[in-house]
């Protein structure tokens, strides 16, 4: 786990693709994207291994940099980052909207947990989607509270 | 690395170049200096000769010419002439024998009297008779003589030599100086002038400079200056500089100049030095060639090197240079060879050290957990224990085990210390827990702990006598109080007599046992332990010989008499407080001197009425406190029905292992310790008992979301223990926090992981190396029993818990904040000398602890309930955050774990203690409701 964030972009067209690498916390420098090139921003969460609470303040400030007509999508938050989604308010913002994250699975025969990349769009109702293992075949089962882990979704 | 601006190729050309050049340029400048001025020397006499050359031709033809006429007339006189067909003939011989000669004319006072040319008529005899009588002129005479020329008669050019035949008779002979001018015109390098006396040019030689139009430009002050004289000059003039060579008749009146342009004359030197610079120029351009290939066969070796170097640098030390050169760049690369294959071993070695002492530290990880507590209780009997390892693995071990109304302990001391030494303790520690096991096959072994000491014996024997151990073995009667013991060469123990007056113990109440004793186990196969009891009174001290032979910086060892002395004077207190005290007073007199062996104390000592009353910590870390507690619980509903829920059949069991019985009471007043739920809180009113009960007593029972909990229960209500409802260990934790309570203990990592903890110890002096270290503490650990996310929570929350530790746990001059509260964040902390944090893992068979200590003692209740509403606010995005504050940090600490623990001595020391229970759900992890505990108090018992 690599103690600093890296972050890479690449601009297509008004879209901007931001992958972020690492942890994020107070070393993390923002200032690296550049606020105002794009319309619509995404950020890739799949590769980050952590946020601490210097991390979390400091990207909600990142955040209200971005202009109100700004788009910003989420991709591919890992559960660390969707437990900071949830519990603190201003990790989603007018504008954004988590378009796929990772949900905890459990994989019954062979008890062991399994991370499902869901899309937001999946979850109906506040419910986990059915997903079949495809090496087991079997149903997994949503290995967590789904009124808890898909807080986010009702909540923007 | 530094960029190369000039390589090394490019400073050998230039260096050859320039020497070459300027040898060159030196060289040949010199040359042609010399070259030159031989050359002007050579041009210069060649200049004079070649006038001088001129002048004497001149002189020998005109004087021929002159004095053959002077003949004929003298001829003429001594003949005379017959007739003029005889004068005509004579003359005609010699003109028309002579083509020189163009004519004679004679003057006599002025007026002509003869003048003959070829084919004309002879002249009259008589005239010319008389002319001829007349004497000739004495040689003196002929400095009269005189020339005239440059009359171009039918395109020849003539000179006219006069002379005297006579004092009054001038002959003038007209002479065709085509010869002459022949003559002058051989020398093609000069163009001669002759002139006369008076400097006007009578003659001109041909040539590219001068002519007969341009003659005038010759500057006539020169030509008078150089009348009569031989010499050499430079003559600037208008179209060039000419080197002159001038010199004169010395016979007639003429001086002759040999002129040469100096550009022609110096022809052969510039020719010379063009060929020099062109000769230079391409030696120059071979050498910078030549140079660039011998710069090639320098440098190209050294760029391999420097490839090679760099490759190096990068790790790949296998890699070799291909440079063959047998010269010192030959050697230099075999060199580097030899240094990647150097570095390339010891890297080998530096791995297999890092490896090793990985090794060591798991080895030494592994060690710690074969030693029992060091504070133990059986019955009214007191161990109290402390090991020290001289290195990462000792030799020492000590183990026990209870067997209904024995206690059996062992002590023993492997020879040296380190892995082997480790090694053997494995092996005692492994050993001995089959003795226990066997023992309840077999019993009667526990009848003889010299049959003990054979088992091991026989264990230790399987070294083939390579580590050997010395052992102790007692076994404790506690009805009987007999002490049976065996001793296979280990320092014999000290029984502690009971002292003629209660409490004033002294040397010779310290007895050393000496019976039992057999060889050292390891030894020899047939070895024999004798058994031997005693009469057990106030105590038994076992220890090692490190204790014994500890050095100071003077040499001497502490030695058994301050070892009993510290023994004496600490006999009225607990076990636990006199090992403590042995230990500071080991530590004092060693001054800061390597321990060079293990160290262990085992103190075992029972409760005597007689003495004074046991220390209070004795208490609290034996638990026993024989006493009742009152509870009164306001719960809405006690699950008596669930058959994990909290239950009061299983609380009273519980409290049975740490020594007290619950009184359930129906009224608050005579309650020391309330058990109650949000709900029956908050309905209760404002000024009921249980709204004004000591919030340190009241223990919550949390069932609620934890951000609900936080609100309701810490900020509403001021409370300080809340204990998750569906806990797996709900009863355990609960009989353990009214223990706690009630004796203001609290519990360390190690009282609560318990005997079957695995506690690892983690040395992290800056913010920047926590989550290295935690990473590493946490893949030493059994985690198979947990969800898979786990190490990222845990991460997570250890990384909060330590952060706030360096920022706001470190003290400084201001004792209001933290040393480094105000710092920048991004810059992270450094501890310095002498700051400490205290951070450890530990894990048993139901919970994962993260135990994170600081020594400024700053968070209490007022702090804990400030950070949550921070928290509480900052969650919500209420507060401007500007990268300082522990609130959210303490939130997600709380939130990602399932009980979290705070003891807090103000002003001394903070210790936060974050649990999650096994889990392989992670829907378990979240859905347990969370655990929470502040202890503060100046002094915990």
């Amino acid at each position: 786990m690599s103690d600093s964030l890296k972050i890479s972009q690449k601009l297509e067209g008004k879209n901007l693709h931001i992958d972020l690498e690492g942890v994020i916390n107070e070393d993390s420098d923002f200032s690296k994207i550049s606020i105002g090139e794009a319309s619509h921003y995404f950020f890739d969460f799949e590769k980050i291994d952590g946020i601490n609470s210097c991390g979390i303040r400091d990207w909600i400030n990142f955040l209200e940099k971005f202009p109100a007509s700004c788009q910003i999508t989420y991709q591919q938050c890992p559960q660390i980052i969707i437990e900071q989604i949830n519990m603190v308010e201003g990790f989603i913002r007018q504008g954004v909207t988590v378009e796929s994250f990772f949900a905890p699975y459990y994989i019954p025969s062979l008890d062991q947990e399994k991370a499902v990349l869901l899309r937001s769009q999946d979850i109906k109702n506040g419910k986990a989607p059915v997903i079949i293992d495809p090496d087991t075949n079997e149903e997994l089962e949503f290995d967590g509270i789904e009124e808890q882990y898909f807080y986010f979704l009702k909540h923007k | 690395m530094r960029k190369v601006y000039f390589p090394l190729k490019y400073k050998f050309i230039l260096l050859f170049s320039v020497l070459l050049g300027l040898g060159l340029t030196l060289y040949v400048g010199f040359a042609l200096q010399l070259f030159g001025q031989d050359k002007s020397a050579y041009i210069y006499e060649s200049s004079l000769n070649a006038s001088k050359k001129v002048s004497q031709y001149l002189d020998i033809y005109l004087a021929a010419k002159e004095s053959s006429i002077r003949s004929a007339f003298q001829s003429f006189r001594q003949q005379g002439a017959k007739n003029n067909l005889d004068v005509k003939d004579q003359l005609q011989k010699l003109i028309g024998g002579d083509t020189d000669f163009l004519s004679i004319t004679i003057q006599e006072a002025g007026v002509q009297q003869f003048a003959y040319s070829e084919g004309e008529q002879a002249p009259d005899p008589q005239i010319f008779e008389s002319l001829l009588q007349k004497p000739f002129p004495a040689e003196s005479e002929r400095e009269q003589t005189a020339v005239n020329s440059s009359e171009i008669v039918e395109g020849i050019t003539a000179l006219s030599l006069f002379f005297h035949l006579s004092p009054k008779v001038i002959v003038r002979l007209q002479l065709d100086m085509k010869n002459l001018i022949s003559y002058l015109g051989e020398e093609s390098f000069y163009q001669f002038i002759l002139f006369k006396n008076s400097g006007e040019p009578i003659l001109i030689s041909k040539g590219n400079f001068f002519n007969q139009s341009n003659l005038t430009t010759l500057p006539l002050e020169k030509i008078l200056d150089f009348q009569n004289k031989a010499g050499v000059q430079e003559l600037e003039l208008p179209f060039g500089t000419f080197l002159l060579g001038h010199d004169y008749s010395k016979i007639y009146p003429i001086s002759v100049w040999a002129l040469m342009s100096k550009e022609v004359a110096y022809q052969g030197q510039k020719f010379l030095l063009d060929r020099s610079i062109t000769f230079g120029v391409f030696i120059l351009a071979l050498a910078v060639v030549m140079s660039l290939l011998f710069a090639r066969s320098l440098t190209r070796p050294l760029e391999e090197l420097l490839r090679l170097a760099l490759e190096y640098a990068k790790g790949n030390f296998d890699l070799k240079s291909k440079v063959q050169s047998r010269d010192e760049i030959g050697a230099l690369t075999d060199s580097f060879h030899q240094m990647g294959d150097e570095i390339k071993h010891y890297l080998g070695q530096m791995q297999e050290k890092a490896r090793l002492e990985s090794e060591v530290a798991i080895a030494q990880t592994v060690q710690e957990t074969f030693f029992p507590q060091e504070m133990l209780t059986f019955g009214e009997f007191e161990l109290a224990s402390r090991y020290f390892p001289a290195s990462e693995c000792g030799g020492d071990f000590w183990g026990e085990f209870k067997r209904d109304n024995k206690w059996i302990f062992m002590l023993s001391d492997a020879t040296g210390h380190g892995v082997g030494a480790a090694l053997m303790t494995a092996s005692a520690h492994s050993t001995l827990m089959n003795i226990e096991k066997y023992s309840l096959e077999r019993p009667e072994i526990l009848q003889s702990p010299g049959k003990i000491l054979e088992f091991i014996n026989h264990v230790a024997l399987a070294t083939k006598g390579k580590m050997q151990m010395t052992a102790f073995v007692g076994i404790l009667d506690l009805d009987s109080m007999e002490l049976k013991y065996s001793n296979a060469s280990h320092n014999p123990p000290l029984l502690i007599k009971t002292p003629k007056a209660p409490g004033e113990f002294s040397k010779a109440d310290f007895v050393p046992l000496m019976e039992g004793k057999g060889p050292r186990l390891g030894h020899k196969q047939d070895a024999i332990f004798k058994d031997a009891s005693i009469k057990f009174e106030e105590g038994l001290v076992l220890y090692t010989d490190g204790i014994i032979e500890i050095p100071n910086l003077e040499g001497k060892q502490f030695g058994q008499r301050r070892f009993i002395n510290a023994l004496c004077d600490g006999q009225n207190t607990g076990p636990l407080d006199l090992v403590n005290k042995v230990f500071v007073e080991l530590d004092q007199f060693r001054q800061g001197v390597a321990i060079p062996d293990d160290l262990t104390l085992l103190i075992l000592k029972r409760s005597n009425k007689n003495s004074q009353a046991p220390s209070l910590s004795d208490q609290a870390a034996i638990g026993k406190i024989d006493r009742l507690i009152n509870v009164y619980t306001a719960l809405s509903l006690l699950d008596e029905d669930r058959s994990d829920g909290i239950s009061k059949d299983k609380l009273d069991l519980l409290c049975k292992r740490f020594d007290y019985k619950i009184n359930w009471v129906d009224d608050i007043s005579q309650a020391s310790i309330v058990m109650a739920d949000v709900q029956a809180f908050e309905q209760s009113p404002d000024d009921s008992a249980l709204k004004n009960f000591k919030r340190e007593n009241i223990i919550f029972i949390g069932e609620q979301e934890k951000e609900v909990l936080w609100q309701e229960i810490i900020v509403k209500h001021k409370g300080l223990h809340i204990v998750g409802k569906n806990s797996p260990w709900v009863n355990q934790e609960m009989a353990g926090i009214i223990f706690q309570i009630e004796q203001n203990s609290s519990f360390s990592i190690q009282q609560y992981l318990g005997d079957n903890g695995y506690i690892k110890e983690l040395n992290i002096n800056s913010t920047h190396q926590i989550n290295r270290e935690i990473q590493t503490g946490l893949a030493s650990l059994p985690l198979e029993n947990f969800f898979d996310g786990l190490p990222d929570y845990v991460l997570t929350l250890s990384n909060e818990l330590i952060t706030n530790a360096f920022y706001y746990g470190i003290p400084g001059a201001n004792p209001q904040e933290g040393k480094y509260q105000n710092n920048d964040r991004k810059l992270g902390v450094v501890l310095a000398d002498g700051e400490k944090i205290n951070v450890k893992l530990g894990i048993n068979d139901h919970f994962l602890m993260i135990s994170v200590k600081d020594f400024r003692g700053s968070l209490g209740k007022e702090l804990v309930s400030s950070c949550i509403q921070r928290g509480l606010a900052e969650r919500r995005h209420q507060v401007e955050q500007k990268g300082k504050g522990a609130g959210l940090g303490l939130f997600m600490a709380f939130s990602l774990s399932n009980g979290l623990m705070i003891k807090t001595i103000p002003g001394v020391e903070t210790e936060i203690m974050a649990v999650i229970d096994i889990n392989k759900r992670f829907k378990n992890y979240k859905l347990r409701n969370v655990s929470f505990h502040l202890f503060e108090s100046s002094k915990f018992i």
